[in-house]
């Protein structure tokens, strides 16, 4: 046990203090890439109450797309303190299942769901790692903490029963700024002149206690959803490119 | 080309796809199969002053496609004058061995059900048309008398909804008579999916049915 803690401390502080004369490779980057929810955020389920009001933790989201800007200050070989801006979205998925929700709970003859997206973004600095494996190839990782906000979607349900309207009711968007984390690995290929491709996955948490507003609820039947204190977290893998500074 | 610029395009290569990230999704549920019909409409009544005064009126349509004429042999009632009773409503689907009780299910989803009650003849200052009434509009078929005679029948409901704040529902009813008078009782199930506001226009009509009333 003793031999172990001495070796882990040893190759950090060799990491950290092997190249304080020759710092490492500092840059700014952008990516873009796709990104998973994962845990409740992520899953969906058929939502039925003929009797009240029903608060499901499901989120309905789908996977996204997102792009961020990234870069980060080498003050040794390896280390660096850096950031990213991350702006994500991410579509209401299922939509028949909760169409099929609420057409059981009023027992109507047509439901008519439309949504539009789950909106993300993030602000988040923190400590960046560089590790060259080849001539060309780096490993990277990288350690965030910082803000998420979420703006959750509009969700707008249009009852149809023996061909009347009964008119439309709508989940109001809500936004909710809280503290976010990311931790990432990947890969970095030097291209040319100073021009690498990034290859990178990160897994990202955030659980923002939103309240949202509801329209034209009038009677308690069915989905309600006027809070979601779920977390919202995920994987996400990008593809981007990094410019090294003062090459 | 300089790696600077290859950088820059990348950028905006980045932007460009964000912008178009933002898609609103949209479905329409196809109808579900019927499996389930109203055959059935029974109005059990207790005279709340004299338990062996009871009565049981039958409206029945066996057939689902409403083709055939209902059976209203037995959707008469015969109530003494100046006496309260009490009212239950009982709808089934005797198209189903055994039975099916629909009206267990209006009371689990009460929240968007609602009865309304029409005597006729009826004055047209004696027709109240609102929230917590039960009576039915002119322009949905009650017709008003100028000169009578009336049925002298006032029917108000006694069961009430999970809404907040709750509103009636009609599966149970006090049926208040007065002087002796013929006439009819006409009675409607209002299913008003999340646009129940205690009036009878929002909605659709899931059962409309006449009984005969005598009151002696």
């Amino acid at each position: 046990m003793r031999l172990l803690k001495w070796a882990s401390t040893s190759v950090l502080l060799f990491f950290c203090f092997s190249g304080v004369a020759q710092k490492g490779p500092s840059f700014i980057g952008v990516s873009g890439g796709i990104s998973f929810p994962t845990g409740n955020w992520g899953k969906s389920a058929f939502i039925s109450s003929t009797d009240g009001f029903v608060n499901s933790p499901a989120g309905f989201a789908d996977k996204g797309g997102f792009g961020e800007v990234n870069g980060a200050w080498f003050f040794t070989r390896h280390f660096g303190i850096g950031g990213l801006f991350r702006y994500g979205t991410y579509k209401t998925k299922d939509l028949d299942v909760l169409s099929s929700g609420y057409q059981d709970s009023f027992d109507v003859d047509q439901v008519a769901t439309s949504a539009n997206s789950w909106k993300a973004w993030s602000l988040m600095p923190g400590i960046y790692f560089d590790q060259a494996i080849a001539r060309k190839f780096s490993f990277t990782a990288r350690a965030l903490a910082g803000i998420t906000h979420v703006t959750t979607p509009t969700i707008s349900v249009t009852v149809t029963d023996s061909d009347i309207d009964d008119g439309t009711f709508t989940q109001q968007p809500a936004s909710k700024t809280a503290f976010g984390f990311d931790g990432g690995i990947g890969l970095s290929y030097l291209v040319w002149k100073g021009l690498s491709v990034r290859l990178l996955g990160d897994y990202f948490y955030s659980k923002p206690n939103i309240s949202i507003q509801n329209s034209s609820r009038q009677n308690a039947a069915g989905r309600f959803v006027d809070g979601y204190n779920q977390a919202l977290s995920g994987f996400n893998v990008s593809l981007g490119v990094a410019y090294a500074l003062g090459k | 080309m300089s790696g600077r610029q290859l950088f820059v395009g990348a950028g905006l290569f980045f932007l460009a796809m964000l912008a178009g990230c933002n898609k609103k999704e949209s479905t329409v549920t196809p109808a579900p199969p019927s499996n389930e019909f109203l055959t059935t409409v029974e109005l059990k009544l207790i005279n709340t002053a004299d338990a062996t005064d009871t009565l049981t009126a039958i409206w029945r349509q066996l057939d689902p496609t409403g083709a055939a004429l209902p059976d209203t042999s037995l959707a008469v009632m015969n109530l003494k004058a100046n006496a309260t009773y009490s009212a239950q409503v009982i709808l089934l689907d005797e198209t189903q061995k055994p039975a099916v009780v629909v009206s267990d299910e209006i009371a689990q989803r009460a929240n968007y059900h609602l009865f309304f009650f029409q005597p006729t003849p009826i004055a047209a200052s004696s027709l109240v048309i609102g929230v917590g009434s039960t009576d039915i509009p002119v322009a949905d078929g009650t017709v008003v008398s100028a000169s009578g005679p009336y049925l002298n029948l006032v029917v108000s409901r006694t069961d009430h909804d999970t809404n907040n704040p709750p509103l009636p529902v009609g599966l149970t009813d006090n049926f208040v008579t007065g002087a002796a008078s013929n006439g009819w009782l006409r009675v409607v199930l209002r299913h008003q999916p999340n646009v129940k506001n205690g009036t009878y226009d929002p909605g659709s009509a899931d059962l409309d049915v006449n009984y005969q009333v005598t009151i002696k």
